[in-house]
């Protein structure tokens, strides 16, 4: 029974031991110049600022030491951080960030649940609406959207406080660096490859990102029939649409009267009033690939197809224009110099790019032809390259020829623009007929809202690479943690010597966390170029919902945007420090003269 | 960029420090479950080297063999902390390329043509979702049955199972996953039959799908739905749900949940006795006095027709019947491979797929190898005057070789064959699969093969890492050792 309890006594203070190593490991994270001010929290008798502290056997004083270092370095920690909350405002950056949600993820607890009910009614409201907030909405947008530069620069503070502080041995580290110069490269080199594939990973979600937030037009609505969860599944056919264009909301979705009524945007052409509205027909078709040969492989594709009854008015309403020498299709026959008929078509840049790619071209231009659907169809547009999901489609006139041999025969969406121009008036707009058609039932949503919400493939995919990357970065540290206990077990004695020439403990913590940031950063900042090379390259993806079935395949320009370097930085010198703190620690725990035994 | 926040009682922002205990809290939590990740898995490995070194203790005087060895087995203890390290460096690297790994296998597995049991697959030639008419399937079922006799299955209605789709939500105002379901609408015997791949299914399986079968053919509203989808949907077996279709007019199902669908295929499915969605259309017409709007004309309640063949010819056969646009015009339909379907289908992914195989794998393999060379060579710097001594005593340049690269292999083997069995246990057993949903395969288990990959890779990639360093032991000159003491 003793030896179970004295078994069950260990067990825990391994248990003890693990969590307070792991509490170090996350305080690592804290910026260096934070963690030694508090140093004299553990130590009262070294000092960061002083070269000499007068000893004390007070415990009173010691006490007070401890106390004010706590103080001290959390101004120092608040103060650093306040600096990069405004140096990150102050850049130009768009309000929304695409780190954005991992932060409201993280931070979406409030603080009501720490409060017993009973006590929260007793609260002013003020009180209560404070405690009810996540945490996320009481921070500073700044801090929220774009963290990643805010951490960033709350460690180039660090490093600037660090070397402004000075004494602390960089050309030792530096000339170790170089010397033990095989073993510093291979571990750069593993950061190269592991910081290349995440910025490579961040890269691609961003491109998918970009595309679900660039496609839908503030001001659009767009109407499926009731129940659609997507474009694809929808079917305008079982009532009227004539009316929908006269469609005018006077009241908002909370029934408050509009001061201006919300209509559909008219523009006059030549002596008649047009509406912007499209009404169109979306088909997924499976189409046999081809090789440059024009052999068939034997696999296949799915292609989309839109097919409206305006091109040009399409495309306004969509704000898709098209290059230089392009034009808007017709709906009439296109012979070819072989004397077959062709369909006319504009392709997005994404499409034309994978069909192009079969005729042994970097895209197809105007004039181009190629086959779908037992049809032959001619280019006689590109769109301009943006990011956008109607980049991955081919765009046409309503026709017989089409919806015969494909069966659908009605409009699958009615795309309008409000005259308001706004989400908002979409909003209220869709609301309207949504619940007041009374010909046919309807679904329509901010077409905004519509793009948005076909981010849950983002996500996933975000999730996916953020658990590997997080895995890769295990290895990382450890690997870090390798070359960084071997280099100071290498140099014991110099550790002893520079004890000797005056260095205190926390310049020698100091030294070598330094030593491992450096190799990160070389790294590092490597692997963020390695990952830059992807940039603006095309990649298949496809992009779904979270509200039900469906989905588009997009073609995606791979974006390694500012802030996706960052990331990557950050990344590195998290794990530079997380690899480098405990050989560090380790190193200052030697006593003087055993080092030099 | 505009700041303001939510004001605070206070008088000032509190967010700063808030964020501050926040991030290490989350951080420490983290680095947590990473430090008992690495425990777990430290404790095998240790084990696993001691009781190897007690074996070759027991055993040294068998040969110089085992000498050697155990020579080897008593490096790795000299230095714990960098054995340790190496190898959870290995153990997490070789958890993520076995994650990847499986998925990847999985896609060629479905994406490979088979040479005999051939599943073909008939749908609209150009549209999808396709939609054909129902009388297709006798057309269909003609066809087949013209084939010559060595061509066509045994018994062809068997051999034939069809889909229809639909879809629908348990709530008609708000739709969101948890409450959308997509029925496969069939035959329910055909389950059996067609549904599930030999050996796929255990014997109590059989039997409980057999007693369901039954069920649904007395009573066709009754349905099954696969036990994620339950989960999902926060229902149980026995709940009776009113589905409100989507994109089927003026059609609403009310169906009783009889069983879970067994296997990990469809776990996140369901299906439904086609006669009920036919009983569905009929009653549409009774009520209203005209026909659904997905029968008129042709109609285009058929939506997929599988198709079970003998072989390859059987199937080439069979298509260019299918495909012929004199017998199959409105629309036109085309056969192809269950695997080119599901090819289809994985188009989109196409070039993720690619990453993953040729930048991800390799780029996390070479991870490994350069952090077991960093620690092998790091070890045979530290080591050079003992390596000298071993030459002294007589070891041969090839042994010293061999002594290094055994080091790294044990380690590399080792962690890799405790990584995939962790990884095969934690993801099979106890969470059930990887849910990453990829076209309709909703998750991946992790493969069998995984389990003789881990050690091989990890063997491999300490191979290839301590190569260098080693042909640097072997180079050691005996005159270092007397250098050292003078």
């Amino acid at each position: 029974m003793t030896s179970l309890l004295h078994l069950a006594w260990r067990a825990l203070v391994k248990l003890g031991s693990i969590i307070v190593s792991a509490f170090v490991l996350g305080l690592s994270l804290l910026p260096l110049s934070v963690l030694l001010l508090a140093f004299p929290t553990i130590e009262p008798e070294e000092s960061v600022i002083h070269d000499t502290v007068v000893p004390t056997r007070s415990w009173l004083r010691r006490t007070g030491r401890r106390i004010f270092a706590v103080f001290t370095s959390l101004a120092v920690f608040i103060a650093i951080l306040a600096a990069s909350v405004e140096l990150t405002t102050q850049l130009d950056l768009s309000a929304k960030g695409q780190f954005g949600y991992v932060a409201k993820a993280m931070l979406g607890l409030s603080l009501d649940v720490f409060v017993p009910p009973d006590k929260l009614a007793e609260m002013t409201p003020d009180w209560q609406q404070f405690l009810k907030s996540p945490i996320w909405a009481l921070l500073p947008p700044a801090m929220i959207e774009h963290w990643p530069h805010v951490i960033l620069f709350v460690y180039l503070i660090d490093l600037l406080l660090l070397f402004a502080v000075g004494k602390v041995p960089l050309q030792y580290n530096y000339r170790n660096l170089v010397v033990r110069w095989r073993v510093t490269a291979l571990t750069a080199l593993a950061f190269v490859v592991v910081v290349g594939l995440m910025v490579g990973m961040l890269a691609f979600v961003n491109g998918m990102n970009n595309l679900t937030e660039n496609t839908g037009v503030p001001g659009n609505v767009l109407i499926l029939s009731e129940g659609a969860t997507d474009e694809i599944f929808s079917n305008l056919g079982y009532g009227e649409l004539d009316n929908v264009e006269k469609v005018v909301a006077t009241v908002d979705q909370y029934n408050r009267p509009l001061p201006k009524p919300i209509g559909i945007k008219k523009e006059k052409i030549g002596d008649r009033d047009v509406y912007w509205a499209s009404r169109e027909t979306f088909y997924i078709l499976n189409q046999p690939q081809r090789d440059r040969e024009g052999n068939e492989t034997g696999r296949r594709r799915f292609v989309q197809l839109r097919t409206m009854e305006d091109g040009e008015i399409g495309g306004k309403v969509h704000g898709v224009s098209l290059d230089g020498e392009g034009r808007w299709f017709t709906r009439n026959p296109y012979t070819l110099p072989n004397g077959t008929a062709a369909i006319e078509c504009v392709l997005g840049h994404g499409i034309a790019g994978t069909l192009g790619a079969e005729a042994g071209k970097a895209i197809l231009a105007p004039g181009d032809v190629f086959d779908l659907g037992n049809e032959n169809w001619i280019v006689v547009g590109v769109m301009k390259q943006q990011a956008s999901t109607f980049g991955s489609e081919i765009w046409t006139a309503r026709q017989s020829k089409i919806y015969e041999p494909f069966g659908k025969r009605s409009y699958t969406t009615f795309v309008v623009r409000n005259d308001t121009g706004t989400d908002e008036g979409a909003r209220i707009l869709a609301h309207k007929l949504s619940t007041d058609y009374p010909q046919q039932k309807l679904k329509a949503v901010s077409e905004q809202a519509y793009y948005a919400e076909l981010n849950k493939t983002n996500r996933q995919f975000l999730i996916a690479f953020s658990f590997v990357a997080l895995v890769m970065s295990i290895g990382s540290v450890f690997g870090v943690m390798n070359t960084m206990f071997a280099a100071i077990a290498s140099r014991i004695r110099d550790i002893g010597v520079l004890r000797l020439l005056g260095f205190k403990r926390w310049q020698i913590l100091v030294s070598f966390m330094l030593e491992s940031l450096l190799i990160a950063i070389l790294g590092g900042v490597l692997g963020c170029c390695v990952g830059f090379f992807i940039d603006g390259r095309s990649a298949n993806g496809t992009l779904s919902g979270s509200s039900g079935p469906g989905g588009k395949s997009i073609v995606i320009s791979i974006d390694v945007s500012s802030e996706i370097i960052v990331c990557g930085l950050l990344f590195t010198l998290v794990i530079g420090r997380l690899g480098g703190l405990v050989p560090a620690l380790s190193a200052i725990r030697m006593k003087m003269l055993d080092s030099l035994k | 960029m505009n700041i303001s926040y939510a004001g605070s009682p206070f008088g000032f922002d509190t967010g700063l420090a808030e964020l501050g205990g926040w991030l290490a809290f989350v951080l420490s939590v983290l680095i947590l479950l990473g430090l008992v990740l690495g425990v777990i898995s430290l404790v095998p490995f240790y084990f696993t080297l001691l009781a190897g070194e007690f074996t070759l203790f027991l055993t040294q005087n068998f040969g110089r063999g085992f000498k050697f060895l155990l020579i080897s087995f008593r490096g790795l203890r000299r230095n714990l902390l960098r054995t340790s390290l190496t190898y959870l460096a290995t153990f997490v690297l070789t958890f993520v390329i076995c994650v990847i790994w499986s998925v990847l296998t999985f896609i060629d597995l479905v994406t490979t043509e088979r040479e005999t049991d051939f599943k073909a697959i008939v749908t609209e030639r150009y549209q999808a979702p396709s939609q054909m008419p129902s009388k297709y399937e006798g057309d269909i079922v003609e066809a087949i049955k013209s084939l010559p006799e060595h061509l066509r299955p045994a018994n062809v209605e068997d051999n034939v199972m069809t889909w229809s789709f639909i879809g629908g939500s348990t709530d008609p105002k708000v739709r969101s996953m948890e409450n959308i379901i997509f029925f496969f609408a069939l035959e329910p015997k055909k389950l059996l039959t067609m549904q599930y791949e030999p050996g796929e299914l255990t014997e109590a399986d059989v039997e409980s799908l057999r007693t369901h079968i039954k069920t649904m053919e007395d009573n066709p509203r009754c349905v099954m739905v696969g036990p994620d989808k339950l989960k999902a949907m926060n229902k149980r077996v026995g709940d009776r749900i009113k589905v409100y279709t989507l994109g089927i007019v003026d059609i609403e199902f009310e169906v009783e949940i009889i069983g879970e669908l067994p296997g990990d295929r469809m776990s996140s499915s369901a299906v439904m006795n086609r006669a009920y969605y036919y009983q569905s259309l009929q009653d549409y017409e009774r009520r209203t006095g005209k026909k659904h709007p997905l029968e008129e004309g042709n109609g285009r309640t058929l939506n997929l027709v599988w198709i079970k063949l003998p072989n390859k010819e059987a199937f080439e056969a069979a298509a260019a019947l299918v495909n012929d646009p004199a017998k199959f015009s409105a629309p036109a339909i085309k056969m192809e491979t269950a695997s080119s379907a599901v090819g289809s289908f994985l188009e989109a992914y196409r070039d993720i797929l690619w990453g993953a195989r040729y930048l991800f794998l390799p780029a996390v393999a070479i991870t490994m190898s350069l952090v077991v060379a960093n620690a092998i060579s790091i070890s045979v710097r530290e080591r050079r005057t003992e390596l000298a001594v071993l030459k002294v005593l007589g070891f041969q340049p090839w042994q010293l070789l061999l002594l290094v690269l055994s080091e790294a292999l044990m380690v590399g083997a080792l962690s890799g064959m405790i990584s995939t069995g962790l990884a095969y246990y934690m993801v099979n057993i106890v969470g059930g699969g990887i849910k990453f949903p990829i076209a309709f395969f909703p998750k991946f288990m992790i493969r069998d093969s995984v389990l003789w990959l881990g050690p091989l890779l990890g063997m491999v990639t300490s191979l290839v890492g301590s190569l260098l360093p080693a042909i640097s032991a072997c180079r050691v000159k005996a005159s270092n050792v007397f250098a050292k003491v003078s």
